[in-house]
């Protein structure tokens, strides 16, 4: 039931929906008189000031405000309040509108107007005390911070997020406050219509809530705004009424992206065969490990003989280009000529590495364009080298982007080619084009990191990578994989330094292809949940979900010193029949809608849940 | 047309280091620092000219196994007219040891190349230590005649040992099983390459070399790579 009252005697107005009730009194000053999760039957989060505005050297509380008026207004979806307040001193108007969904989003959206006093913008600030004060319950609630969702004992961030420069992507993590039973509380996403991360882009401040990252920041957070002389979005506040907890907020937040995008070329049949890989060669021709000097050509046989250690290569990207370009004119098009053999060794290659099931993907390098060079002629060049060897698409070198024109150019060419980028597609239209990119990290430490890209898009498949790792390295980037449950990258010769995996580490690669591909339904999940709380100290946990047969795996890794045992772990959403332990080594005991799991020191282990009926 | 010379380099001795310019995957040369002993030589004060490779086409009828890109600005087995005294490129190391033997010469080691290039007194650039664009072919359209920028010339008097071409050295690097072979560069050249990303360009150091992985003959006959030749002499 939605209710949307407003009680003019009593100056107050109640917003309700399944999710969360709040009440406004704007009989003295305005506050929020409660914002309560409904269904936890809690009332929470009471008499909190609207906001509160620096300017001019001076702060205001909504309070200071004079309301011109209250208005309610609904139809067939919505239902809107919207409180009109001005402060003639300053110059200055606010627009406070709430947003009821009739469902469980209350949408608190502030529109702050500066007509310039003194005649020029001034610098000013907003604070938004729910928010600083958010609530669930008590002081056991749980924060999922948005730029620290879930921090280590070291005190580092595990989500990793989209970008870290100037510019980020549309996947914003939300603030959520769970109870300590990890059930009713809120989520609050912050929309941002800019992807710059200069905090004075856009009138809209959102992107700065998006980087607060522990609880200090949030108490203490003072958004530079932006306002001028006409009512913009200043902060919007989607806050989400939880009754599932962290999974649920997850689950929403990946809803309310997905919904922007069109994933249609994910769906192509032609482009399927890429989720059927799970290991993958980066071969740099220049050393032995896929040419044969004295005879000149690519040693197809050896390369796949080293591959079948870590369970067989299903894909290889041939390497011939960086770091040689650049001694002289001749571009990446003209090495594909200058290659022993030219491009018709490579056809005949690339023909025997299909003929052993193998697929090749060839380098495309944005950088190297020759002077004469445009866009469409290097994108007609993209084209022609496919058509001339027959390779299966692209390694879309330092890009997370390419000129939309390159994919139906390869189209024309034939279908099934894949672009794979070396970082995620970020924007809007990339992500919906390039199907799939590496996972590729710089961190000597990765776990237990989480690509949140994996998460939220799950289709695009994204193979693990890391050029640099050294022996005991590399045992950790393997770690990652299966924590994440991810494809992998061999990449041994990197660029001159041979660097090679150890015999061990190759079982454990073979291990994890046989293990994915056997629960591959489950892994490629619509629905994964990153990071679902285990309650542990040290233990971290990544659910996946067969969107078919609801099996479940639960992917843990257990970054305590010591042997670790999850005493009472929720399933989630199903009836539980059976759980078998199907990679690393632990033991585990199933119970009635829950079981415990002991987990090796830094080790991985993954959980099968078979779904029964209740 | 350009006349080659040949000037004496006595013997001495030299703490050798050299640096390398490569954005991934290092260098696995020697690169010092190592005490060194160069000469007595003879060494060609210019680079190996067109014409000059003409003839030695002409008096040994050498011709490589693969000839892909093999002196590929030439037209009908003969440089254009007016590229006489241009440095002959499009030619591998392997076509240029091929000169060098036909005269009883070899190509310059890295460690000869360096002192010939530096001096005894190491100087950065042939020239002396500060960076002089004047004197050599840097970031340019073309490449020019071997004789050109006297001024450039190193103490020894040898010409163009920074900018126009890149150089040979006699060393094929191989660094063992995992069986790489490569080339280490010498002395920069003309062209400027677009790219961050690219091989470095502009006024190679003395002591810098760039290292050019080797994919077969086609792959490694360069543009703006050419050579010049040093004879062991008392």
């Amino acid at each position: 039931m939605t209710v949307t009252e407003l009680n003019a005697e009593e100056k107050k107005i109640r917003i309700e929906n399944s999710g969360i009730r709040t009440v406004i009194d704007y009989s003295e000053g305005v506050v929020f008189e409660e914002f309560s999760n409904l269904p936890s039957g809690r009332m929470t989060n009471r008499d909190r000031e609207l906001f509160v505005i620096e300017i001019y050297g001076k702060e205001y509380t909504s309070g200071d405000f004079k309301i011109e008026s209250v208005k309610i207004a609904q139809d067939k979806i919505q239902e809107l309040v919207t409180l009109s307040m001005e402060l003639p001193a300053e110059r200055l108007k606010a627009r406070v509108h709430i947003i009821n969904d009739r469902k469980n989003k209350i949408t608190v959206l502030y529109q702050i107007r500066d007509d310039y006093k003194t005649g020029a913008p001034s610098v000013s600030f907003l604070r938004i005390p729910l928010l600083a004060g958010l609530e669930a319950h008590n002081g056991d609630d749980y924060h999922y911070y948005p730029s620290g969702v879930v921090l280590t004992e070291k005190g580092r961030d595990v989500m990793i997020p989209m970008a870290e420069s100037f510019h980020g992507a549309d996947i914003l993590m939300p603030l959520v406050v769970c109870d300590s039973d990890d059930r009713y509380g809120f989520s609050v996403q912050f929309p941002s219509p800019s992807d710059l991360n200069d905090a004075g882009a856009t009138q809209n401040a959102n992107k700065q809530l998006t980087a607060i990252s522990c609880s200090q920041e949030l108490q203490n957070h003072r958004l530079r705004i932006n306002p001028d002389p006409s009512f913009n979005d200043t902060v919007e506040l989607c806050i989400l009424g939880l009754s599932g907890g962290w999974s649920e907020a997850f689950g929403d937040c990946r809803a309310t992206w997905q919904s922007r995008y069109d994933f249609s070329e994910y769906d192509r049949d032609d482009l399927q065969w890429f989720s059927e890989c799970v290991v993958h060669n980066f071969v740099f021709l220049y050393g032995k490990e896929g040419f044969d000097h004295e005879k000149q050509k690519i040693d197809v046989d050896k390369l796949l003989m080293r591959g079948d250690e870590f369970g067989g290569y299903d894909t290889v990207t041939i390497w011939n280009q960086y770091p040689r370009l650049g001694v002289d004119a001749r571009t990446q098009w003209d090495f594909y000529d200058d290659f022993p053999g030219g491009r018709e060794a490579l056809k005949e290659a690339v023909q025997r590495f299909h003929d052993r099931g193998v697929a090749v993907f060839l380098p495309y390098i944005p950088w190297d364009r020759g002077k004469d060079e445009t866009t469409d002629s290097m994108g007609d060049e993209f084209a022609r080298v496919i058509a001339d060897t027959g390779a299966d698409g692209y390694q879309l070198d330092t890009l997370w982007d390419l000129p939309f024109s390159y994919r139906k150019k390869l189209d024309g060419v034939r279908t099934g080619l894949v672009l794979t980028t070396q970082h995620h597609p970020m924007k809007k239209h990339p992500v919906e084009f390039v199907t799939t990119s590496w996972d590729e990290f710089w961190s000597f430490d990765p776990m237990p990191e989480v690509d949140v890209f994996r998460f939220m898009c799950p289709r695009h498949i994204s193979p693990v990578i890391s050029r640099w790792l050294r022996l005991e390295d590399k045992t950790i980037l393997i770690k990652r994989c299966e924590f994440g449950a991810a494809p992998i990258v061999i990449w041994q010769d990197i660029f001159g330094r041979w660097m090679p995996f150890s015999e061990d580490q190759k079982e454990r690669v073979k291990r994890w292809k046989d293990t994915y591909l056997k629960h591959r339904g489950i892994y490629q999940g619509g629905h994964p949940i990153p990071l679902y709380p285990t309650r542990t100290r040290g233990v971290y946990c990544n659910l996946f979900a067969d969107d078919n047969t609801e099996d479940q795996i639960y992917s843990f890794y257990n970054d305590n010193e010591k042997t670790c045992t999850v005493e009472k772990l929720s399933v989630r959403g199903i009836y539980a029949d059976t759980a078998e332990i199907i990679l690393g080594d632990g033991d585990v005991s199933l119970g009635q809608d829950a079981f415990a799991v002991r987990i090796a020191s830094k080790e991985v282990l993954h959980l099968l849940v078979r779904a029964g009926r209740r | 047309m350009v006349e080659q010379q040949l000037i004496k380099i006595e013997r001495d001795t030299y703490i050798y280091r050299c640096i390398h310019r490569i954005m991934e995957g290092d260098c696995q040369a020697e690169h010092g620092p190592l005490e060194v002993a160069v000469g007595p030589l003879m060494a060609q004060k210019y680079a190996v000219t067109n014409a000059m490779y003409f003839e030695f086409v002409k008096e040994s009828a050498y011709s490589p196994a693969n000839g892909r890109n093999y002196l590929k600005h030439w037209k009908d087995g003969r440089y254009k007219t007016g590229e006489e005294d241009l440095p002959v490129v499009n030619i591998s190391q392997d076509d240029a040891r091929a000169y060098a033997f036909h005269y009883g010469m070899r190509l310059p080691t890295e460690q000869e190349w360096q002192y010939l290039a530096a001096g005894p007194e190491h100087l950065k650039y042939p020239w002396g230590n500060k960076k002089e664009y004047v004197r050599c072919n840097v970031y340019g359209d073309r490449l020019h005649n071997v004789d050109s920028h006297p001024e450039g010339a190193s103490v020894f008097g040898l010409c163009n040992m920074c900018g126009n071409v890149w150089e040979f050295t006699g060393e094929t690097r191989y660094d063992g099983e995992r069986d790489h072979y490569f080339l280490t560069l010498r002395g920069g050249s003309y062209y400027t390459a677009p790219d961050y990303w690219h091989a470095e360009c502009g006024m190679a150091r003395n002591d810098c070399h760039l290292k050019a992985h080797m994919l077969g003959d086609a792959m490694n006959r360069f543009e703006t790579v050419g050579f010049r030749c040093v004879k062991e002499c008392r």
